[in-house]
């Protein structure tokens, strides 16, 4: 898949930022990355950026803010149900974790919602969002070229 | 000030896709475009066209009088062939494929002008210094069957430069 792809691209230039930051650092770091894709998707989903909106109850969208609940990651300032969105995820719907050590470090964020594929790649009757590889491209755009990266972590994590 | 002809992203969309409809594709398929979804009576295959805004960024300096903004666009098509098997009639298993394969070759080394459509839509005029062109060779995967449709998804990243007065 294209978005594979992407993840893989956004995978190496990960890698080779952690490795000019210290091992206590990358794991603050691979976090903000992980909060930041999730934020533009949940952002995107919105229909901003003129990508359409895909939100009806609000169910996809609210996924990944459990997921990140879920797995214990920072969940202040990314996008709450709004009012009339009723249907609010459940704690199935999404799981993230992270894993690995020193500068070697992966954070996983999955939305089980399952229409996510058809919002994402289409159907015969939808087009394409691509709100999830828009998300990956704007975070992977902003990696090498970071220098405030570490204060803003210290800022949102207290580091 | 005016906006350049090269910021406008209806004139890369209009660009693409009439590039998109020149291309010969195995069984010459019905191309349409974006939310022209309305295809429930469609019998024979269709390809979808998409134009999906993505990243900007500042290229920096480009003349005395503008900037460059490093603008892309994700460029996806749907193949959509109905799965003749099912229904009981001879099928080119391979149809869709050979339709993303035409696609995909298509936009390996895709590279076009930008053309301005503002002032005259049929005499569209060509935009300087505004190329588009792919960013990585696309991606041909197939898509789970989706009703009667088998699908194919075909996609790249375009990018070109356009131009903001200083």
């Amino acid at each position: 898949m294209t978005l594979d792809w992407q993840q893989a691209l956004f995978d190496r230039e990960v890698k080779r930022f952690l490795s000019t930051l210290l091992p206590e650092v990358a794991d603050a770091a691979v976090r903000k990355m992980a909060f930041d894709v999730v934020w533009n998707v949940m952002t995107l989903l919105n229909g901003l950026k003129g990508l359409p909106k895909r939100i009806d109850t609000g169910r996809l969208r609210g996924a990944w803010r459990v997921a990140m609940a879920n797995g214990g990651f920072v969940t202040k300032g990314l996008p709450r149900a709004t009012r009339g969105t009723s249907g609010a995820a459940g704690s199935g719907d999404g799981e993230a974790g992270m894993s690995g050590a020193g500068s070697e470090r992966t954070a996983t964020v999955i939305n089980r919602v399952e229409y996510a594929p058809h919002v994402e790649h289409g159907t015969a009757t939808m087009e394409p969002g691509k709100h999830l590889e828009v998300a990956l491209r704007t975070v992977r755009q902003d990696i090498p070229k970071d220098p405030f990266l570490p204060d803003e972590m210290a800022k949102a994590w207290g580091q | 000030m005016a906006i350049h002809a090269s910021a406008r992203r209806a004139n890369a969309k209009a660009r693409v896709f009439s590039t998109v409809e020149t291309w010969s594709l195995t069984g010459g398929p019905l191309v349409v475009f974006e939310s022209d979804n309305a295809r429930t009576d469609q019998e024979s295959a269709w390809v979808r066209v998409t134009l999906i805004p993505s990243t900007t960024a500042w290229a920096g300096h480009l003349t005395s009088s503008f900037q460059a903004v490093d603008t892309r666009a994700l460029l996806v098509c749907d193949v959509f062939v109905k799965d003749g098997a099912a229904e009981g009639q001879v099928f080119d298993t391979y149809a869709p494929d050979r339709i993303a394969d035409d696609l995909e070759f298509n936009l390996r080394t895709f590279s076009v002008t930008m053309q301005d459509y503002a002032t005259d839509p049929d005499n569209p005029t060509a935009v300087a210094d505004a190329q588009i062109t792919t960013v990585d060779p696309p991606s041909n995967v197939p898509l789970p069957k989706d009703g009667p449709w088998i699908r194919r998804q075909v996609s790249t990243e375009l990018r070109w430069l356009a131009k903001h007065a200083v």
